[in-house]
């Protein structure tokens, strides 16, 4: 099994979502002022959310696949 | 041997920073909460992208499997609230910092007036005898309360937006005028406000009411700042 196309769509939005987060959060904190603080609300923040979400529905359609709810 | 400019630059700073360092601070110091939410949260940020590289190899190579899931948990559900946390714990204490309001380079000639002793304005004075002790800018524009500070951060995102968009005009105005209530809540209750002659008891109400302001014998609070003077 190789290449990313056995990985489902909606992980690896998820991923993506949490590495560009966390990027976003990380320049937050190295340098803190209003841009990167605007960034960390309006960007970050959405996005960190996004992954939760979107790992969350995939586990969701997993569990459902598997019958297990 | 000269060295470079640039280099010169950096190793003078680095010893006024050192400088600051030589206070000496207090016995078991281990750093600010602020120090520590930021230590914090890079540290988290790192977990979180060394586990998100890590995973995406292994997805790679042979697939998602139950392990790899549970390892997933970590960087999408358990670190993105702690970073978001310490993300809003150091963001906004950071926010208030004097750095901060002088960050845009419109505010540049009114944090220079602020830290020059040798200047005369309200705002400098307060500054350079330390009537107020940290977050200096902040302390006076903002209102106290519970929702003071939720007021200010409102602001504070309007001026980075003005400042975007180059949405504002110089000289820069305060858009409502200053309440007096910011500089009654801390000269209110003191001794040399009180017995001063220039604040006779007579004349309270009209300050309380913001009928006659501060600024009008105390003023000016900043500089006025002219489209040639921020070149």
């Amino acid at each position: 099994m190789t290449g990313s196309a056995q990985v489902p769509l909606l992980l690896r939005l998820s991923m993506a979502a949490a590495a560009l987060g966390a990027l976003l959060s990380l320049a937050l904190f190295v340098h803190a002022g209003p841009y990167t603080l605007v960034a960390f609300m309006f960007l970050a923040q959405p996005l960190l959310g996004l992954a939760m979400v979107l790992f969350a529905i995939q586990v969701f359609k997993d569990l459902r696949r598997e019958r297990l709810l | 041997m000269t060295l470079p400019t640039g280099l010169t630059t950096a190793l003078a700073s680095i010893a006024a920073a050192e400088n600051d360092l030589a206070l000496p601070r207090p016995r078991g110091w281990i750093g600010t909460t602020d120090d520590w939410a930021r230590g914090l949260g890079i540290a988290f940020v790192l977990l979180a992208i060394a586990l998100l590289a890590l995973a995406w190899g292994r997805l790679r190579r042979a697939g998602l499997t139950p392990g790899l899931k549970e390892l997933l948990i970590l960087p999408l559900v358990v670190l993105p609230p702690a970073i978001v946390f310490f993300g809003y714990s150091h963001g906004i204490e950071s926010s208030k910092s004097i750095g901060s309001c002088g960050s845009c380079h419109v505010m540049k000639p009114y944090l220079a007036d602020l830290q020059n002793p040798a200047s005369q304005t309200l705002a400098a004075t307060h500054y350079k005898n330390r009537y107020i002790q940290e977050n200096h800018c902040y302390t006076c524009h903002t209102d106290y309360g519970m929702f003071g500070t939720v007021q200010a951060k409102m602001a504070g995102l309007g001026h980075v937006t003005r400042n975007l968009t180059g949405a504002y005009s110089l000289p820069l105005k305060i858009s409502h005028p200053y309440p007096n209530g910011r500089c009654l809540a801390c000269h209110g209750d003191s001794q040399k406000f009180l017995k001063s002659e220039a604040h006779p008891k007579e004349d309270m109400p009209k300050l309380v009411s913001g009928e006659t302001s501060c600024l009008d014998c105390h003023g000016p609070a900043h500089p006025t700042v002219t489209k040639q003077a921020l070149r």
